[in-house]
């Protein structure tokens, strides 16, 4: 069972190939969708590569993918002869509404919608572990640690599969494959086959989306700066030669390397079959705003162009801490979204602030938000000394008194970097000045 | 826990027959000897949005 | 301002009318007008979709959550649609949306049992109304029924099963595209297409030929007896400019004028199947004048009297 894998609802086979992918045989991989494009500006939410995309097209199942996790379990066997054990869902107490989802068995069952803080296993764990060989056990003796979904808040995934099976030490093991549907929203990231990579700006209803004569709307709107400086000529040539070949019935090459063998067909000869077709030589259309019904000032370069979707989403990404876990060495706050971690602000950034001279700001981010820590200094010798409760004053072990301590606040990483040096004989005395 | 539970069926992974299984049986097929059971589709009816 | 309104009156004049496509002329209005025609075609419309279903059994290659989207996408006849209420304002049903007032309820069953494989498609699906049935794309029925078989929901193989309980309700497009009743919607406005015949005149007959060869649509025609340029279908014009570059590449600007009529606009509306297109119309214009009975006869409008001016007496009647 594998521990990730992403599949697009509805795959589709490029409209435009060359006879390099087709060798490969890249275009039976389904690997995009053929997205009718319009290149204009529109909204102001496709600025800095952004996309704007049609909510109908969402509807109707553009860009959907299937998301599937697998989440592993192991019924432990321990040396004194005890053992994990899986228990009958108890329907009717105070737990039944996190374990809804659990068949007979005590596993959630296949089909069931879950959401987060549902219970995947009930399970209970024997309290003694080790010491002495027990033979069997009561109810009291166990715990109950049921294993909770810990998917993304608000969303109903379902589990599509579960697995029972036995590991080289013999031991239980269930693997639970959790599905979710997913339809494109604003974060989720799509790319062209151009290296032209953008975001969903903003999803806009398909009334208010251009329309051509024909009565063609776009799927997707792409912001025509991205061409100049990128100079991608094949995503020009991609739309002329879906165009054509959508118009005309035939599969187009796009090669740029024109070959009279007839594996390749030329920009004229793709223009000449669009003007066959009704369309203009040049694949930019007359096309009316959805908004106020007028026709643009200018015409619009759109046709199909296949487009992918990334497994950068926004839902994987979406984070936020107020307070939280903290390393247990530095005691500064974890780092990364599986541990609940905060952001960084790293030395670069550090720099800005400086730049800006923003100091305030700066002792707040690198120690107050951070690892503040309450230290007592002696004035004499400059160590660190400690607080003695019973007598409620701070004394200075090297000088034996309490009569030289100031109190004062240091990030907890420098008392440690203070204590380490400390330990490799290097004596970090601290001079103090009055604040 | 009731002296009697109800075995839960499982299906194999290979020949694809339903196996009863009570807590604490070796996962195990009894016609093929496949070691991986699969565990059959809830039988409560599932309400989904058509969206 | 007294007496003189300056108020409009559209007229509408059909072209060409099947069961799923229509085409119009819309005359002496805005495009304002035009353009919020055709939203409300798109969006407002109500129709019948399904929105809920149940599954019991789903042995297929599609899992639970694709097949319930492909139901929601079937279209289904909706005449009943402007008559029903929202699920959401039904008051006869018990709170769950599903009474027969509000809802319309689908069941479909199939199990492969040959080897051959089983098409699952929107015939198989069974209503409990016969006025709210998937639509019946077939021609004539009988001939070609083996391309006339309904939309295809899944395929299954020897001992797959489907089994399932789907619920309709009426809904707009706004909310989901599966409650749109529009295929497309689409207008063009009318073009203006006048020849300078005494410039045209000075053409010889291969250039008159190929000025008219120079459009991508069929606009104009060379009338070998009479040896003149003739306009055969103004409406094919696609507002490209080509033929206006190549007069003026041959020296003569200023040969055709084409204008596009600012009150004229040609509509072509294709439906799903749920509505006929010409009850499209009709419910549109059922539904934006509902719209603006909102406006109008909201208590917000005496007061807004200073910023509608004499506009607000105007849409009072006044």
């Amino acid at each position: 069972m594998d521990s990730l894998l992403y599949l697009l609802v509805y795959p589709q086979r490029p409209l435009l190939t060359t006879k390099t992918i087709e060798l490969v045989g890249y275009d039976k991989l389904g690997a995009g969708q053929n997205a009718t494009v319009a290149v204009m500006s529109y909204s102001g939410y496709d600025i800095e590569d952004a996309i704007v995309m049609n909510k109908a097209s969402l509807d109707r199942g553009f860009g959907r993918c299937i998301h599937m996790k697998r989440y592993c379990a192991v019924n432990q066997k321990y040396d004194n002869n005890t053992q994990d054990r899986i228990l009958r869902p108890n329907r009717d107490g105070t737990d039944s509404g996190p374990m809804r989802v659990l068949d007979d068995d005590g596993l959630a069952a296949p089909g069931e919608i879950i959401r987060r803080n549902d219970i995947l296993i009930n399970k209970q764990v024997p309290v003694v572990t080790r010491g002495q060989f027990k033979s069997a056990l009561n109810d009291s003796e166990f715990k109950s640690v049921p294993q909770r979904y810990d998917g993304p808040q608000g969303e109903s995934c379902v589990v599509d599969k579960v697995a029972l099976c036995s590991d080289k030490h013999n031991n239980l093991c269930f693997k639970f494959l959790i599905r979710h549907t997913r339809r494109p929203e604003v974060g989720d990231k799509f790319s062209s086959r151009h290296g032209q990579k953008g975001v969903c700006g903003t999803i806009v209803q398909q009334e208010d989306f251009p329309f051509s004569e024909r009565g063609i709307c776009p799927d997707l709107i792409m912001n025509p700066h991205g061409f100049p400086s990128r100079m991608t000529v094949g995503k020009m040539i991609e739309l002329l030669g879906g165009k054509a070949g959508v118009s005309c019935g035939r599969f187009h090459y796009g090669s740029a390397f024109g070959e009279p063998g007839g594996h390749a067909d030329k920009v004229e000869a793709i223009s000449e079959t669009l003007v066959r077709m009704g369309f203009s030589y040049d694949g930019k259309d007359f096309i009316y705003s959805g908004i106020t019904g007028c026709p643009l000032q200018a015409y619009i370069f759109m046709g199909p162009i296949y487009y992918q979707k990334l497994k950068h989403m926004v839902l994987d990404k979406m984070h936020a801490r107020g307070s939280g876990p903290r390393v247990s060495l530095t005691r500064q706050p974890t780092e990364g979204k599986a541990r609940n971690g905060g952001l960084r602000v790293g030395e670069m950034e550090r720099d800005c602030l400086i730049a800006y001279g923003a100091s305030m700001l700066l002792y707040e981010r690198l120690m107050i938000s951070s690892d503040p820590f309450e230290v007592q200094v002696c004035r004499v010798c400059g160590l660190l000394g400690y607080y003695n409760h019973k007598l409620k004053t701070g004394i200075c072990s090297s000088c034996k008194n309490g009569d030289n301590i100031s109190t004062m606040k240091l990030p907890y990483a420098c008392k440690l970097l203070i204590q380490e040096l400390q330990s490799m004989n290097i004596v970090p005395r601290l001079k103090l000045a009055e604040a | 826990m009731d002296p009697q539970p109800e075995p839960v069926y499982y299906i194999c992974g290979d020949c694809g027959m339903e196996i009863p299984l009570k807590p604490n049986d070796v996962i195990q097929c009894r016609e093929c000897g496949y070691r991986i059971l699969y565990k059959k589709r809830t039988r409560r009816i599932v309400q989904y949005e058509a969206r | 301002m007294e007496g003189k309104s300056y108020q409009r009156v559209p007229r509408v004049k059909i072209r060409e009318m099947r069961d799923d496509y229509m085409k119009f002329e819309l005359r002496d209005t805005d495009a304002s007008v035009a353009n919020a025609l055709r939203r409300v075609m798109i969006a407002e419309v109500p129709t019948v979709a399904i929105d809920l279903v149940e599954i019991e059994i789903n042995s297929s290659v599609l899992n639970d959550e694709f097949i319930a989207h492909r139901l929601g996408l079937i279209p289904l006849t909706s005449d009943r649609a402007m008559s029903m209420r929202f699920s959401r304002d039904c008051d006869a049903c018990d709170g769950d949306g599903q009474c027969e007032f509000c809802s319309v309820e689908f069941h479909l069953r199939a199990k492969c049992h040959s080897d051959q494989t089983l098409d699952v498609t929107s015939k198989d699906l069974l209503s409990s109304d016969h006025t709210v049935v998937p639509v019946d794309f077939s021609d004539s029925a009988g001939m070609e029924s083996s391309e006339q078989k309904g939309i295809i929901i899944v395929k299954l193989r020897r001992g797959q099963e489907l089994r399932l309980r789907a619920i309709a309700r009426k809904g707009i497009g706004k909310d989901h595209a599966k409650w749109s009743p529009a295929a497309t919607v689409t207008f063009m406005y009318e073009p203006d297409i006048r020849i300078n015949e005494e410039l045209m005149d000075m053409l010889t007959l291969d250039e008159k030929k190929a000025w008219v060869e120079s459009s991508p649509t069929k606009v104009f025609d060379f009338d070998p007896k009479t040896e003149k340029v003739v306009v055969v279908d103004p409406e094919a014009y696609t507002y490209d400019d080509e033929v206006i570059k190549k007069a003026e590449a041959m020296g003569k600007p200023g040969l055709v004028d084409i204008i596009a009529k600012e009150d004229s606009f040609i509509f072509t509306v294709e439906s799903t199947g749920a509505v006929k297109a010409s009850q499209l119309l009709l419910n549109a214009i059922e539904v934006l004048k509902q719209k603006l009975d909102a406006v109008r006869l909201s208590e917000d409008t005496v007061e807004a009297d200073d910023q509608f001016g004499e506009l607000g007496a105007h849409m009072r009647g006044g």
